[in-house]
C-alpha cells in the first residue's frame, strides 16, 4: 500500500483569512447587497448617461403621452361662458389663446386662469371641466359703481378702485355718481364710504373730487363745496352733515364749507350774501341811492 | 505575581467581552486531535440575573458549530512544530466557524502538557472590622505564602478552595459573615512556561485571542464527573493520546491535578513494534479491536493483519489474545504511574474515592476493570455532560476536555486575581516601577 499524497487539508493563512473576514457581518453584508447595488447603479448610470439612449427615452414617453391625449374622452371641443356679458365675452374669448379641440393633457389651466382674471374687469373666474368635451368658464364681473373722470376721459370703476371699463358720456351712466381727478380710482372704498354717509344730500352730490391726489371734495349741484381733510374725512363729514340738519347750512349762500382745519368749520359766503350783509350793516354806502 | 495577576485579569476581561458578545470558540489542543466547539450565549444573560457576575451561574449556551481534526505538531500536549500546529487549529478553528456561520475572536484553550503541578497554599489575616467583606478577601488570597515553583514556570490556576472562619471550616463564601480570623486554603496550578508560551504564541498567530487557558485535564473533570462526584471528591483520569491528565476534586473544587506523560499513542507504537504492522494500521487494530483483559474467547479470535503493501501476499493472522498481551501491559504501566500520583496526592483522604476515566482511550473495552483491580477503587468511564446542541459525534468520551471548556467558559470558578488586590501592594509595584523607569531613562 503506497502512501498517498494527500493535499494539506489545512486553509492557507490567507484563505483562513479570508474566510474570517467574509464571516464578518458587515463585510458579507456589503458584498451581498452594497456591491450588486452599486453595480447596477453604475451600469445605469452608463447607460443612462449616453445622449442618443436618452433622446430615445424621451421620444418614446412622449408618444405614450401623445397617444393618451389623442383619445377622445380627453379632447376638450367646446368652450362654454357661462354668466358673461356680450361685452365680456369677446375680450374673454380673446384671452383663451388656444385652438379647439385641444386635448386636456395639453391644457394649462392655471395659465389660463390667470390669462382671464388679467382682465381688469374680472374680479373671479371659475373654469371647470365637467366632462364630455366641455369646458365651462365662469366669470364674475365687477360691478362698476362710479364714473371716474380723469384727464383722458370717463371711466368705470367699481367699488375698490378697479377699472371696468370707459364709458363714452356721463348720461350714458346717470344713475352713478362722478368722482374727479387723479387717484381718485384708488381712493374709491373711501368715496364710497364718504357717500354712504351723506345719504340725506346724496341726490344733490354732483361729483367727489380728488385734490392733489390726497383729500376729497364734495361738489353739491346747487350749494356749497365741501372741502374735506386728508386725516379724519369721514368725522368731518359727519360734523358737516350735523351742521347741516341743525341749521340747514348747505342751503344757505355759502360757497365754500372748509373742513381742513380740524378746529372749527370755515365758511366762504358768496360775494353776493357778502355783499348783502356789508349794505344791511352800513359798510357800505348805497350806490344807486 | 502581580504580571500574572494582571494577565489573568485581562484574560478575565476577554472572556468577559467575548461573553457580551455571544460567541466564543473553545479549542482543546491534545496530542492525537485537535477539537474546537463554537458556543453562543444566550443574549441578555446579564441582564437577566441581577446577582453579581462571579457567581457561579451556569450560563445558558449551545454549541453551533464543532470541528475536530487530527492534531499535528503536537508531542505529548506540548507544541511541537509551531507551523504544523498552527495549520492545525486552523483546519479546526475554520470548519466550526463554517458550521456556525459566524466569525470568532476570542478563544479559550486547554492543553494537557506542561507537566502541571499543584501546590496547596494557605493564608491567614485578621479581618478589619467584624464582617468579612470583598477586600479581606483579596487580603487573605495575597497573604498566602506563595512557594518557589521556579521562574520557568507559570501560574495557570489559584483556586481558594476553602475559607476558614474562627475555626469553623468548609466555607465556600465567607462574605458578610461575621468573624475576627480568616484564613484560606488556596490551590495554586503551575505548568512549564515555554509550552504555554508557544501556545499563547501559536494562537495569536491564527488571528484569535485567548480568553482563556487551562490544563485539560481540569476541563475533564469538570465535565465528566456528576455532581456529587465533584462534591465528595473523585478523581477524573483523562487518558488522551499523549498525555493521561488526573484531575481530583472536592466540594465542588479541583484540589489536584496532574498529568502522566504516557497515552494511547504509547499503546499504539507498542502494537506497531509487537505485531510489526505501520503506525497506521496499529492505530486501527487498536480501536477495532483492542482490549485489556483477555478471555478464553480470545484466542480463538483471528484478527486480519492487511499486506504492508499491494500486491503482496502477505497477509497474516493474529488472535486477539496477542493484541491483548500487547496492549495490557502498557495500560497497566499508566494506570500504576497514575496511582503513585494519585497516592502522593492524598486521595485515599477523601470521603469519596471514586474514579472516572475518561479521554480518547479509555473506550478500551475492559479498561475499568484493569483500573479497578490496579487502583484498588470503584471506576467508571464517563461520557461528557450532554451539552446543547453537541453534535452526535462528540459526546464520546474523547470529548471530555473540550465540553470541559465549553462549561468552563460559562461558568468558571472564582480565583484569585478575581478578587482585587490589596492596593498597597500593587501600588508600592507601581511605584518601583515608574522609579525604574525614571532611572533608565534619565
Amino acid at each position: 500500500m503506497l502512501p498517498v499524497r494527500r493535499p494539506d487539508p489545512a486553509p492557507s493563512r490567507w484563505i483562513y483569512r479570508l474566510e474570517r473576514l467574509w464571516l464578518t457581518p458587515i463585510v458579507r453584508y456589503s458584498v451581498q447587497v452594497g456591491l450588486p447595488v452599486l453595480v447596477l447603479g453604475w451600469m445605469g448610470y452608463l447607460v443612462l448617461s449616453d445622449k442618443g439612449v436618452q433622446d430615445t427615452l424621451r421620444a418614446k414617453a412622449m408618444n405614450v403621452r401623445a397617444s393618451i391625449a389623442a383619445h377622445p374622452s380627453m379632447m376638450v371641443t367646446e368652450i362654454k361662458l357661462m354668466d358673461v356679458s356680450p361685452a365680456m365675452k369677446a375680450k374673454v374669448a380673446d384671452r383663451i389663446g388656444f385652438d379647439l379641440p385641444i386635448s386636456s393633457m395639453d391644457l394649462d389651466l392655471g395659465a389660463l386662469h390667470e390669462r382671464i382674471t388679467e382682465i381688469e374687469a374680472i374680479a373671479a373666474a371659475r373654469i371647470r371641466l365637467p366632462g364630455n368635451g366641455v369646458m365651462e368658464i365662469t366669470v364674475t364681473e365687477r360691478v362698476p359703481q362710479f364714473v371716474w373722470r380723469h384727464a383722458d376721459g370717463l371711466e368705470l370703476v367699481d367699488a375698490e378702485g378697479f377699472h371696468v371699463g370707459p364709458v363714452g358720456a356721463r348720461s350714458d351712466r346717470p344713475d352713478l355718481p362722478v368722482l374727479i381727478g387723479e387717484g381718485a380710482d384708488h381712493a374709491a372704498p373711501e368715496a364710497r364710504a364718504l357717500l354712504d354717509m351723506a345719504s340725506p344730500i346724496v341726490d344733490r352730490v354732483r361729483a367727489l373730487q380728488r385734490v392733489g391726489a390726497r383729500r376729497w371734495t364734495i361738489a353739491l349741484v346747487d350749494g356749497p363745496r365741501i372741502h374735506l381733510p386728508e386725516e379724519g374725512a369721514a368725522a368731518a363729514l359727519a360734523r358737516v352733515m350735523a351742521l347741516h340738519e341743525a341749521d340747514d347750512i348747505l342751503d344757505r349762500a355759502v360757497s365754500v364749507v372748509d373742513m381742513r382745519d380740524g378746529r372749527r368749520p370755515i365758511l366762504r359766503v358768496t360775494p353776493d350774501a357778502l355783499y348783502q350783509v356789508r349794505r344791511a350793516r352800513g359798510l357800505i354806502k348805497e350806490d344807486d341811492a | 505575581m502581580s504580571y500574572l495577576f494582571e494577565a489573568q485579569r485581562a484574560m478575565r476581561s476577554r472572556r468577559e467581552a467575548a461573553l457580551r458578545r455571544g460567541v466564543v470558540a473553545v479549542l482543546d489542543i491534545g496530542t492525537s486531535k485537535i477539537s474546537c466547539l463554537v458556543l453562543q450565549f444566550a443574549p441578555g444573560r446579564e441582564a437577566e440575573d441581577s446577582a453579581p457576575k462571579r457567581s457561579l451561574t451556569h450560563g445558558a449556551f449551545r454549541v453551533i458549530g464543532a470541528a475536530t481534526t487530527r492534531s499535528r505538531g503536537v508531542r505529548a500536549g506540548e507544541i511541537a512544530a509551531m507551523d504544523e500546529t498552527e495549520r492545525a487549529i486552523r483546519t479546526a478553528v475554520q470548519a466550526a466557524q463554517k458550521m456556525a456561520d459566524v466569525r470568532v475572536d476570542y478563544v479559550i484553550a486547554g492543553f494537557g502538557g506542561g507537566l502541571p503541578r499543584s501546590y496547596g497554599l494557605s493564608g491567614d489575616i485578621r479581618v478589619e472590622d467584624g464582617e468579612v467583606a470583598e477586600p479581606d478577601i483579596g487580603h487573605v488570597l495575597a497573604s498566602c505564602t506563595v512557594p518557589d515553583y521556579g521562574a520557568d514556570r507559570e501560574a495557570l490556576h489559584a483556586l481558594p478552595v476553602n475559607f476558614t472562619l474562627d475555626g469553623r471550616t468548609g466555607l465556600n463564601d465567607p462574605r458578610g459573615q461575621i468573624g475576627a480570623r480568616l484564613s484560606v486554603d488556596m490551590h495554586l496550578l503551575t505548568v512549564d512556561a515555554a509550552p504555554v508560551h508557544n501556545l499563547l504564541h501559536c494562537i495569536r498567530r491564527c488571528d484569535l485571542e485567548l480568553a482563556g487557558l487551562t490544563v485539560s485535564s481540569y476541563a475533564s473533570g469538570i465535565a465528566a464527573l456528576v455532581e456529587d462526584e465533584q462534591e465528595l471528591g473523585a478523581a477524573c483520569i483523562d487518558i488522551g493520546g499523549g498525555t493521561s491528565g488526573i484531575s481530583i476534586f472536592a466540594k465542588r473544587h479541583m484540589i489536584y491535578a496532574d498529568a502522566v506523560p504516557l497515552g494511547g499513542h504509547h499503546l499504539t507504537s507498542d502494537i506497531c513494534q509487537g505485531l510489526h504492522v505501520s503506525m497506521s494500521v496499529a492505530e486501527r487494530i487498536k480501536t477495532l479491536h483492542g482490549g485489556v483483559m483477555a478471555t478464553g474467547v480470545d484466542d480463538r479470535d483471528l484478527i486480519e493483519i492487511p499486506a504492508p503493501r499491494e500486491g503482496m501476499e502477505d497477509r497474516r493472522q493474529v488472535t486477539r489474545s496477542e493484541l491483548i498481551g500487547v496492549m495490557r501491559p502498557r495500560m497497566e504501566e499508566i494506570f500504576e504511574e497514575i496511582r503513585d500520583r494519585l497516592d502522593a496526592s492524598g486521595f485515599e483522604c477523601l470521603p469519596g474515592q471514586r474514579v472516572v476515566l475518561t479521554g480518547g482511550s479509555a473506550q478500551v473495552p475492559g479498561l475499568e476493570t484493569l483500573a479497578q483491580r490496579i487502583l484498588g477503587r470503584q471506576v467508571r468511564v464517563g461520557k461528557p455532560l450532554r451539552v446543547q446542541g453537541l453534535p452526535q459525534a462528540a459526546t464520546g468520551p474523547g470529548f471530555a476536555a473540550a465540553v470541559g471548556l465549553a462549561l468552563y467558559a460559562s461558568a468558571p470558578q472564582d480565583e484569585c486575581w478575581d478578587f482585587e488586590m490589596p492596593s498597597d501592594r500593587v501600588g508600592a509595584r507601581r511605584v518601583r516601577r515608574a522609579l525604574r523607569w525614571f532611572r533608565e531613562n534619565w
